[in-house]
């Protein structure tokens, strides 16, 4: 079993990489841990906790920089919101073997779909008249080239219901379904990629929450692996935050896609393993 | 228009500053005392031991923390009480934002962020 220095550490490492991409981690998480012999029930309850430990670090930097799309991300979460407690109830019901194959077939649409825009820095959009009723829109500093970066978003109409099997994954599968969300974000809504990540961070704390409370009941929650989880992923996660304003869109992107595939092939693997 | 305005972006960072460091300092100075305690670091995952949170949904955790930390802190109560503080930074960035759009009198807003707030309030309560 791995001990509690070890787990910190790579529970650093899941932070960093999960402030970057607006994803809480738990993609990383999940599988280190179990790898390092904890049961799989308790690695999803603990990584649902560090999920909101990188949420809350990442975000606490990138809403004062403006760079999370507050009325975006909370218009988004009521989609995501209800679909958790629906994914969370239909477990009981519907065996997640299925899923696995669904989710791996619906993020190999999102790889297909952001490898063809790897090389687009900022999104041209047209914006529809519910985004505009929305005021889906921002600005933000952009360093890498030195201007202010006015953007806006469309399709709400589409990225709701996108939303929502998003959250059904989370609810169903124990993760903050970040690689959903950006994907949705991107390739629905023209959010640019930086963006992007910093929305999503800034909604998956509260789908996870939703979700954690679940593992609370059931007894999956041990407080001396939660604990350094939750240290490592705030470390990891605001320092990621400070990187991540100084990185091209495009970058952001390429290593999105690295995880991408890595999340692919871990929801085939699962979902193999469990036929 | 800029998205969202500066006094709720600062708002909602310092609250999740806050909570973060709060938090960190509760559960590293849970597992410090344990470690001083005990001399191990080594991970122990014993269903039923004191580490083992069984509280039913998350308000009886909260509750039950809060409660036990008046009787003193063992290294347990202050890597739960460093649980409940970073659990609650999220739910307070909901309740934030509705305030916050209330105050804006934008109404589509105000009822976007409430309806978050009860979705996640039932969560909380339901499972």
């Amino acid at each position: 079993m791995i001990g509690i220095a070890e787990a910190l550490l790579f529970a650093v490492f899941a932070g960093f990489v999960g402030s970057l991409l607006g994803l809480g981690g738990a993609v990383i998480l999940t599988p280190v841990l179990t790898f390092f012999g904890v049961p799989i029930k308790i690695a999803i309850a603990s990584s649902m906790v560090a999920i909101i430990a990188t949420s809350s670090g990442s975000a606490s930097s990138y809403v004062k920089e403006g760079l999370s799309n507050i009325r975006a991300a909370f218009y988004l979460e009521m989609f995501t919101a209800v679909g958790a407690m629906v994914g969370a109830l239909i477990t009981r019901v519907i065996s997640p073997v299925v899923l696995y194959f669904f989710f791996a077939a619906f993020l190999s649409t999102s790889f297909y779909g952001i490898f063809g825009r790897r090389n687009r820095e900022f999104p041209e959009v047209k914006q529809d008249r519910l985004a505009q009723r929305l005021k889906l829109e921002g600005t933000y500093f952009d360093k890498p080239t030195g201007k202010d970066v006015h953007y806006k978003l469309t399709r709400p109409a589409l990225a709701g219901p996108g939303m929502f099997v998003a959250g059904i994954a989370a609810g169903m599968l124990g993760i903050g379904a970040g690689g959903f969300k950006v994907s949705i974000h991107e390739l629905v809504m023209g959010m640019p990629s930086k963006v992007s990540s910093a929305t999503s961070n800034f909604i998956i704390g509260m789908t996870a929450l939703a979700g954690a409370s679940i593992y609370f009941t059931s007894g999956f929650i041990y407080l001396n692996l939660v604990a350094p989880l939750a240290i490592g992923t705030t470390i990891g996660s605001m320092t990621g935050a400070r990187v991540l304003p100084g990185m091209r869109n495009k970058s952001v992107k390429a290593l999105f896609l690295i995880v991408l595939a890595i999340l692919i092939t871990e929801m085939l693997y699962q979902g193999v393993i469990q036929l | 228009m800029s998205e969202g305005s500066p006094s709720l972006q600062l708002g909602i960072s310092w609250i999740l500053r806050i909570g973060v460091v709060l938090s960190v300092l509760f559960n590293a100075a849970g597992l410090l005392l344990d470690y001083a305690q005990t001399g191990s670091a080594s991970l122990n995952l014993v269903a039923g031991s004191s580490w083992n949170v069984r509280e039913g949904n998350f308000f009886d955790f909260a509750y039950s923390t809060t409660r036990s930390v008046f009787g003193g802190f063992t290294p347990v109560e202050l890597a739960s009480l460093g649980i409940v503080i970073l659990m609650l930074t999220p739910y307070i960035r909901v309740i934030a934002a509705v305030l916050y759009y209330g105050v804006e009198r934008d109404w589509n807003y105000v009822a976007i962020t409430f309806f978050v707030f009860t979705v996640i309030t039932l969560g909380l309560f339901i499972f």
